[in-house]
């Protein structure tokens, strides 16, 4: 089953008991970044509804980098390798 | 009738607690039954947006408080101790997911009936009505309103209404009947329900709304803040977008009681605070709602006003305040009263500063200043 690497920004740490860094495993075929983030949701519940809105799309001020790209479609298929980070964007005083 | 204190013996509480929610977190204000001398502490959810934190009076330790970041979505934290600890709901408040509509955030919480331990309501941004039975731990949306077929004709479209988003507000519960209720919308306007939130109809008639094509419409209305006259659920008082009025239930038509405030001050502010021992006194912040809409202190020179014969005529409360040069902003959750038999008033503003009164607003002073921009001052 792929695993992915997820990098925590500072505004959901008190979800991963302070890790800046958590490591995932989905069962989905092929996987993709919404299976990461149920998979987050599973181990640290809470943390997605932060980030995916109850109509499913990612918050305005959450961005999602998929190796090093901005990745806003849920839907988008992974790599097998793929290196994840969560980024907390400008978002005013 | 009323209840004036003068008549009825009520006994002080033995000290007196504020939950001061800001933009940047909640704080606690403390005294003894004096309230003279007052202990700040915080920060709790420190960088987090606390739109309101309430009490349950049933159990007097349970806290909610609604928050959300500038970058994280809206959620409930709950404590079960006082405040001391806090856990984050399970599910938080959030509309079905097929209606394509998202909660912005949670910006009202309101303890149900006392029949009803563990029952709360939520409003939000954009209008929405939640229900939790099990003490704020998850909330369902209340299908009743959220998918009413008239829901949109009352409220128009999510992005609609104030600058921070149309509100559902000043969700009261009839102390006598769990199932009647009322509620706020800016914008909507007022709505009863009869039967616990399974349907509404609108209730404005005889309120303005000057910025209609038609002032007289049904629905549409811009209420600021609603409540309760102390100790008559039959009596609501209402601080609205144009003007202040009042309904005497069973009768559907509100009562200008503006009329009586200052030309010069006008009639337009955010609160509304009732005195709970005596239905015909109330307060209000009035802000100024000319030209622009600067909604600040009317030339610079706040004052509280208060009303002791059911809003005839009001008074001016400034003692004690800034006389000149003094631009607040009090928001419609920031400012509350408590329940000693002379009654503290109390207040904060978007500039940080938290006021008290404790003998019904005769002398005012400054509690706490240099907090961040307050959003919501209740008695817990």
């Amino acid at each position: 089953m792929p695993a992915f690497d997820v990098a925590i920004p500072t505004p959901l740490r008190s979800y991963t008991g302070g890790a800046d860094r958590v490591r995932v495993t989905v069962t989905a075929q092929p996987p993709r970044l919404a299976d990461v983030l149920a998979a987050l949701d599973a181990a640290h519940p809470g943390i997605r509804f932060r980030m995916v809105d109850e109509a499913g799309r990612m918050r305005p001020h959450v961005q999602i980098f998929v190796d090093a790209r901005i990745e806003r479609d849920p839907q988008a298929v992974l790599a097998p390798d793929a290196q994840i980070m969560i980024v907390g964007a400008l978002s005013g005083g | 009738m009323a209840q004036r204190t003068g008549s009825t013996r009520i006994a002080a509480p033995r000290r007196v607690r504020l939950l001061v929610t800001t933009r940047k977190g909640l704080w606690t204000m403390t005294s003894d039954a004096t309230r003279r001398s007052w202990k700040l502490a915080g920060p709790q959810f420190l960088g987090h947006i606390v739109h309101h934190a309430m009490l349950d009076p049933r159990d007097g330790k349970t806290l909610l408080a609604a928050a959300r970041t500038g970058h994280l979505g809206p959620t409930v934290f709950r404590s079960t101790d006082g405040g001391r600890s806090w856990k984050e709901a399970v599910k938080p408040p959030a509309f079905a997911a097929d209606s394509g509509r998202v909660v912005d955030h949670t910006f009202w919480l309101a303890p149900g009936h006392a029949s009803q331990p563990g029952v709360w309501w939520a409003g939000t941004s954009p209008q929405g009505l939640f229900r939790s039975a099990d003490g704020g731990a998850t909330w369902e949306g209340v299908a009743g309103f959220n998918a009413h077929p008239q829901r949109k004709a009352w409220c128009g479209g999510d992005q609609d209404g104030t600058p921070d988003g149309p509100k559902l507000h000043s969700v009261l519960i009839d102390p006598r009947d769990a199932l009647h209720m009322y509620i706020g919308m800016s914008s909507g306007g007022v709505f009863e329900s009869q039967d616990g939130g399974a349907d509404w109809r609108p209730l404005n008639q005889g309120v303005r709304a000057d910025f209609q094509p038609n002032p007289d419409i049904e629905f549409g209305h811009d209420p600021h803040c609603v409540r309760f006259a102390g100790g008559n659920p039959d009596r609501l008082y209402q601080q609205n977008h144009c003007g202040l009025f009042r309904l005497d239930r069973p009768a559907t038509r509100w009562q200008d009681i503006g009329v009586g405030m200052p030309k010069s001050v006008g009639y337009v502010g955010f609160p509304m605070v009732t005195h709970p021992h005596d239905e015909d006194t109330a307060w209000i912040f009035p802000m100024d709602g000319t030209d622009v809409w600067p909604r600040i202190s009317p030339g610079g020179k706040p004052a509280a006003y208060r009303t002791r014969d059911g809003g005839k005529s009001w008074k001016r409360q400034a003692d004690g305040m800034p006389k000149a040069q003094a631009w607040w902003t009090v928001k419609r959750q920031a400012m509350t009263a408590d329940a000693f038999p002379t009654v503290g008033v109390y207040f904060g503003t978007t500039s940080g500063e938290l006021w008290g009164s404790r003998d019904e607003g005769r002398i005012w002073k400054c509690l706490a200043a240099h907090l961040p921009h307050i959003y919501s001052v209740t008695v817990a």
